[in-house]
């Protein structure tokens, strides 16, 4: 059995100096397999992002662990960082604008992506090309980048992110600023990555198309991971203080914040129950 | 691929176009300012050695070795050793053929019997080719010419034979006229030459020219001179061999050898070069100084514009460690275009900086300067660019080291923190380098440096510093009063002046490149201003031309004569004294009516007015006693004299003197006469002696004159003013005696009773002036309260001076000297004067039409010197160059602050676009926006370019009288260190005029391109 390309045990991020912390991340235990796509919902503010800086080496975790494609992102230099992301990981941020560098054409953007690397330059005009026809962008090549669309911008953010050819994609809202039309065609990029190339995937998003898109749902709330969603269900995740984080709808009709419960074991669970102490 | 690439980066550079625009500029003029110091000192130093060269006399230009001794072979004794010791002397110079080649000659004088005196006979290298002869020019033994003077006075023509002894006979072979001595190559020997062409007196002969043939085949025993005269040739000195010939000329002239060969050598091109030398040294340090200003100020624009730059591209640099690019990967990705514009800036810059210094160097410098680009210029640019290489390295530094996640929340940290530090630094190094100045006595002080010109660099960064905290508690302090009342745009621009960190840059260097304008402006209008008058002053009138005047006939008269008015032109004659204790002061004998129309006079000079004076100087005295004719007579009543046999003598001036007239009785009348040669003539005094045989017994008597005669053609006449005889004021005691002499009226006469003193002259002053004279003394001859002087006459002479007033500077005689009223100066010198050089002081634009006047009336006209001509040569002096520099430098660092300024500001406001586009979304109106830009704009600016006028103008008061002005400088009381307001006002105005423009129209552009369609961009 081959080792996860994603690992966090017990990972907690702090930002803020002392006296004005905010904790963004509160022990989060989760394994991603290589090939696997996974997407990070939850509410604004639980984490997602965050995790996903750390996953891309661009933080380093306050306590706990993360490893990602053998590496171990805790002790990672500056320069090992910058290493990993450019063979390992591939970004693709929420803005089409901040991908891209706006005055480069989209050829340029994809060469530049490859620049660091040692290949040849001929290695490196073919990539770019085939790289360009896989988003559909061929033709439009040495246009600069700051006068494509939203979405063109989008999908040369994936081609520019895959030009090393990344063990690992992650994608910071990739839709949220696009059309419906311009937003499918980048998830589908996306899943070709994961199929074709075998890119593991993870997707920060809102978009419950995009979670349904991809083959796993991690949801995060409150800086922890609260719930699993395998091929379209959800599952309740109990973390290492034995705590759960109830589905909304239920905290919302059933078991809203604050409500005394007894907890009734069964062969292969719990049961919940509201208890009123005024009834006995 | 490489096109591509550098077609991505144009279109960077394009987009940000304004930082990119500012980084040029600040770069170009950096290294433009770079280059421009050496360039400009290479070419001042050219302009400077070739003018001091040209205005040098003769023998500060070249040398003359002189030998004399027996005719025969002297010449060769002497070129072949001074040309020896030259040549040791040059060393490696030598060869570069410094000097002209060397005019020889050889020179001996014969008896000229017809004239009771000599005539030279002078062999000389070509002569002939720089004299007009009719006839033929000698060209073997025994063959003259002669001068046209000459011929005219002997009737010596071609063809005819002149025998003088030892020389048998010289043939006349033709008649010379002297084109021009002031020519080099007579090397000032012409008064030697040609005295009787030049002094056109009958009493001297102008020379006869030979061949060499004829003096080295004379007599073995002729006494004569050899001489050799060089010249440098001033085309092929470069500033390179400066201090090498200095030397050199220096040993040369003290050589032991020629001196034991007792040949001597006269030079003065030691001294001329030390003058260049000093005169290039107060170039050099100012323009290190001023140079390293604009430079420091450059480098801090160059800081402020990269820290613009990469902070723009902030985002570009945080994708490129995105995308895995190591450390110095992303510094060469985030510097590339700041480091290439600076590249660039290098050589179009260094190139820009030779053409704008040729274009100032054309003006201001001698004509025919080379403006060359040594390689100085490219090593002082490459610093520049170095330096401003540095700078974008620490300015980029923050943005370059951000984090990823940093850079994209826009959480760095604020620059104020640091900055407050880097201010404190800034003004304790700007406040500890003007106490330094002022403790070493640089300000302020009655003596020049040039660290003075830090000062207004120093005390505009120190006032600019404060003054940039203080802007942002200003407006803060305004915001209730702008909450409640103004409008919005000032509500708006006050609010953004107040939070805004990059605002206070901008002030600094804006308020200290002002301060450097104002201060260069205000530094050069007093050079001008002062250059002017000092000119002025040291000539003394606006032209003055030095004359030689026909024998017999009086300046005076023939200025009068030519200017009838009174207002163009006065008689001055002027003596330098050369005796030890006064060496060096002038005395100017003046028509004093007349001076004070014409000379160059200023009202602070005195405390009275000059026609005031003018009268005093003109104190009425008793008319000259004139003795005309061919002898004089007295006849004198002895009432007692002791020792008995004294003789009376009568001095004169001019002609003849004494007039001996004959021993005295002791008692009884006698009637003495005398003969008269060479008058009319003023009769100074008369002189009683004791008789040889009783020198030791003073001399002691009564007498009464009863009778004074002259003898003309038709009898005794009686001489002087009607009651010369009558009147006790034409006669006064000779000298201060004990008891003093006394003089009487007499029925018969004048009764004069004296006593002498042992050994010496009993004398009968006839008084014809003012004793003493009065006089304008310069005030640093004299002590506080001092009444009486003693001056210098025209002959040399001790003068008794009484102080009419005591002045500033005297016109004409600047280093020190006395006017007085020229009559009386002459009749005190007894109207024999031959070292005063006579001259005729001109009023403005009156050359044109006295000096044809004047050379009508057979005056001859020597040489003229000008004011306008002595303020120019001031104007081309080292520190008139380094003003001017100055002057570029702060003005072209006041429009690139102004420039950046407003840029930086226009850029800034526009990062705002989605604020003003929320607020014209929101119904704001446009004019209201435009106002708030501009009020904005007009705050900033306007309080920085106050601020550093006002301090330049300060600055200028506290530091303009230690600002060197002159190499040797004049008295300080002729100068005004005053800034005259008018070039500041006419700066400022001009500035404000710029800014104004600049701010309206970068108001305009940006509210007009402000749209709705902003609003989907994230706000700044």
């Amino acid at each position: 059995m081959t080792a996860p390309l994603i690992r966090c045990d017990g990972l907690v991020q702090v930002y803020g100096t002392p006296g004005q912390e905010v904790t963004a991340l509160r022990g989060v235990d989760l394994t991603v397999e290589a090939e696997n796509t996974v997407a990070l919902l939850g509410p604004s503010g639980a984490g997602k992002s965050t995790l996903l800086w750390l996953l891309a080496g661009l933080l380093r975790p306050t306590a706990g662990v993360v490893e990602v494609c053998g590496r171990r992102v805790n002790d990672l230099t500056r320069k090992s960082a910058a290493a990993m992301r450019l063979r390992e990981v591939g970004v693709v941020l929420q803005t089409p604008g901040r991908n891209l560098m706006p005055n480069e054409t989209a050829a340029g953007n994809v060469q530049f992506a490859q620049q660091p690397t040692r290949r040849r330059w001929t290695v490196k005009r073919r990539r770019t090309a085939d790289l360009l026809d896989a988003v559909g962008l061929a033709k439009v090549a040495h246009r600069p980048a700051g006068r494509l669309s939203g979405g063109e911008q989008q999908r040369l953010a994936v081609a520019v992110a895959l030009a090393n050819g990344p063990q690992l994609l992650l994608a910071d809202e990739p839709t949220s600023q696009l059309d419906q039309r311009s937003a499918a065609a980048v998830i589908d990029l996306i899943q070709a990555a994961n199929r074709d190339l075998g890119t593991t995937v993870v997707v920060v998003t809102h978009d419950p198309a995009v979670g349904s898109a991809l083959g796993r749902t991690i949801t995060i709330r409150d800086g922890r991971v609260g719930a699993e969603g395998h091929a379209g269900e959800d599952y309740l995740i109990v973390s290492r203080d034995g705590s759960v984080q109830l589905p909304t709808e239920i905290l919302e009709a059933t078991l809203p914040p604050g409500t005394l419960a007894r907890a009734v074991p069964t062969a292969d669970g719990v049961q919940l129950h509201r208890v009123d102490l005024q009834d006995g | 691929m490489l096109t591509v690439r550098l077609m991505a980066r144009l279109r960077g550079l394009a987009q940000r176009g304004g930082t990119t625009l500012m980084i040029l500029a600040v770069a170009l003029v950096a290294t433009a300012a770079a280059a421009a110091g050496p360039i400009y000192y290479q070419a001042s130093r050219t302009s400077i050695l070739n003018d001091t060269l040209t205005a040098a006399s003769l023998v500060g230009r070249g040398y003359e070795a002189n030998e004399t001794g027996a005719v025969p072979g002297l010449l060769n004794e002497i070129a072949a050793a001074q040309q020896a010791q030259l040549n040791a002397s040059l060393r490696s110079l030598q060869d570069r053929g410094l000097f002209a080649p060397p005019v020889y000659s050889v020179e001996t004088t014969l008896p000229f019997p017809q004239n009771n005196s000599s005539v030279p006979l002078i062999w000389r290298t070509a002569a002939c080719a720089h004299l007009q002869v009719t006839g033929t020019c000698p060209d073997a033994r025994g063959q003259v010419i002669v001068s046209r003077r000459m011929a005219a006075v002997t009737g010596w023509h071609p063809g005819q034979q002149l025998h003088f002894p030892g020389y048998g006979a010289l043939t006349v072979t033709g008649i010379y006229r002297l084109p021009d001595r002031s020519l080099g190559y007579w090397f000032g020997r012409g008064d030697i030459y040609f005295p009787a062409t030049i002094a056109f007196e009958a009493a001297v002969a102008d020379a006869l020219f030979t061949t060499r043939s004829t003096l080295e085949q004379g007599p073995a025993g002729q006494q004569g001179a050899a001489v050799v005269d060089e010249l440098l040739d001033t085309g092929r000195i470069t500033g390179n061999e400066v201090g090498q010939l200095r030397v050199a000329m220096t040993g040369f002239a003290n050589n032991q050898a020629l001196t034991d060969q007792q040949i001597l050598v006269t030079t003065a091109i030691p001294a001329t070069l030390a003058g260049v030398q000093s005169s290039w040294r107060s170039v050099a340090v100012p323009v290190v100084l001023i140079t390293a200003q604009l430079l420091v100020l450059c480098l801090l624009l160059l800081f402020l514009a990269v820290t613009d730059a990469v902070e723009a591209r902030g985002p570009e640099v945080a994708l490129a460690k995105l995308r895995g690019r190591g450390a110095w990967s992303t510094v060469t990705f985030g510097l590339s275009e700041p480091v290439a514009l600076l590249v660039l800036a290098l050589p179009v810059g260094t190139l820009a900086g030779w053409g704008a210094t040729a274009v100032i160097c054309h003006v201001l410098l001698r004509h025919g300067t080379p403006v060359v680009l040594p390689g100085l210029a490219w090593a002082t640019a490459a610093a520049a660019t170095a330096g401003g290489l540095a700078a974008a390295c620490v300015a980029a530094q923050r943005t370059l080291r951000r984090p990823v996640i940093e850079e994209w929340r826009h959480s760095g940290m604020r620059a104020t923190n640091r900055g407050w530090v880097v201010d404190a630094i800034l003004a304790t190094g700007a406040a500890a380098g003007l106490l330094d100045l002022v403790v070493t006595g640089q300000i302020n002080s009655a003596r020049s440096g040039t660290l003075v010109l830090l000062v207004p660099g120093l005390l505009g960064l120190a006032v600019a510093v404060v003054a940039s905290r203080l802007l942002p508690l200003g407006c803060k302090a305004a915001f209730a009063r702008t909450g409640r009342a103004g409008g919005l745009g000032v509500f708006l621009a006050i609010r953004h002046v107040a939070r805004r960190p990059g605002g206070m840059r901008t002030t600094i260097v804006l308020a200290t490149a002002f301060a450097l304008a104002a201060f260069a402006t205000s530094a050069w209008s007093v050079d001008r201003s002062n250059e002017q008058h000092v000119a002025a002053l040291e000539v003394g009138a606006p032209t003055v031309l030095t004359v030689i005047v026909p024998t017999g006939k009086d300046l005076s008269t023939i200025v009068a004569k030519a200017d009838p008015g009174g207002r163009m032109a006065a008689a001055v004659d002027s003596y330098t004294s050369i005796s030890s204790g006064t060496s060096g002061l002038k005395t100017l004998a003046v028509d004093p009516q007349r001076f004070a129309k014409v000379a160059s006079w200023q009202s602070s000079l005195t405390r009275q007015p000059l026609p005031r004076l003018a009268a005093e100087l003109a104190a009425r005295a008793p008319a000259p006693l004139i003795l005309t004719g061919n002898a004089v007579r007295i006849s004198m009543h002895i009432s007692t004299l002791s020792p008995p046999g004294s003789v009376l003598a009568a001095d004169v001036t001019t002609g003849a003197s004494p007039v001996n007239l004959g021993p005295l009785p002791a008692r009884g009348s006698v009637t003495l006469t005398g003969q008269l040669v060479g008058c009319p003539c003023v009769l100074q005094d008369l002189d009683l002696s004791p008789p040889p045989s009783d020198l030791r017994n003073p001399v002691r008597g009564q007498v009464t004159i009863t009778r004074l005669q002259v003898h003309h053609r038709s009898g005794w006449v009686d001489a002087g003013p009607r009651n010369v005889l009558s009147d006790t004021g034409h006669w006064g005691p000779g000298h201060a005696d004990h008891p003093p002499d006394r003089i009487q009226r007499a029925a018969a006469g004048i009764t004069w009773i004296f006593t002498g003193r042992p050994q010496q002259d009993a004398i009968l002053a006839s008084v014809n002036r003012p004793s003493p004279l009065p006089a304008i003394v310069s005030a640093a001859l004299l002590r506080p309260g001092q009444t009486l002087a003693s001056g210098v006459g025209l002959d040399g002479k001790p003068l008794g001076l009484r102080v009419i007033s005591a002045a500033a500077a005297l016109p004409g005689a600047l280093g020190g000297g006395v006017i007085v009223d020229r009559r009386y100066a002459e009749l005190a010198a007894g109207e024999n004067f031959p070292a005063t050089s006579s001259q005729v002081w001109l009023a403005d634009g009156a050359r044109g039409v006295i000096e044809p006047r004047l050379t009508a009336a057979g005056v001859h006209v020597v040489s003229a010197r000008s004011a306008a001509d002595i303020a120019t040569h001031f104007a081309r002096q080292g520190p008139a160059l380094a003003s001017v520099l100055f002057l570029a430098d702060a003005v072209a660092a006041a429009l690139l602050a102004a420039g950046a300024a407003v840029l930086g500001l226009y850029l800034s406001a526009r990062r705002r676009r989605y604020e003003y586009a929320a607020l014209a979304a929101s119904g704001v109106p446009r004019p209201t926006l435009r106002r708030s830009v501009l009020a904005e704009l007009g705050m900033v600016l306007g309080f920085g370019s106050v601020v550093g006028a006002g301090t330049g103008v300060a600055a200028a008061v506290v530091a303009l009288r230690s600002v060197p002005e002159f190499v040797n400088n004049p008295p300080a009381a002729v100068m005004s260190y005053v800034p005259p307001a008018i070039p500041v006002v006419v700066l400022l105005g001009a500035a404000a005029g710029l800014l104004i423009f600049a701010a309206v129209t970068a108001s305009a552009m940006l509210i007009r391109g402000v749209s709705s369609d902003q609003l989907r961009e994230s706000p700044a």
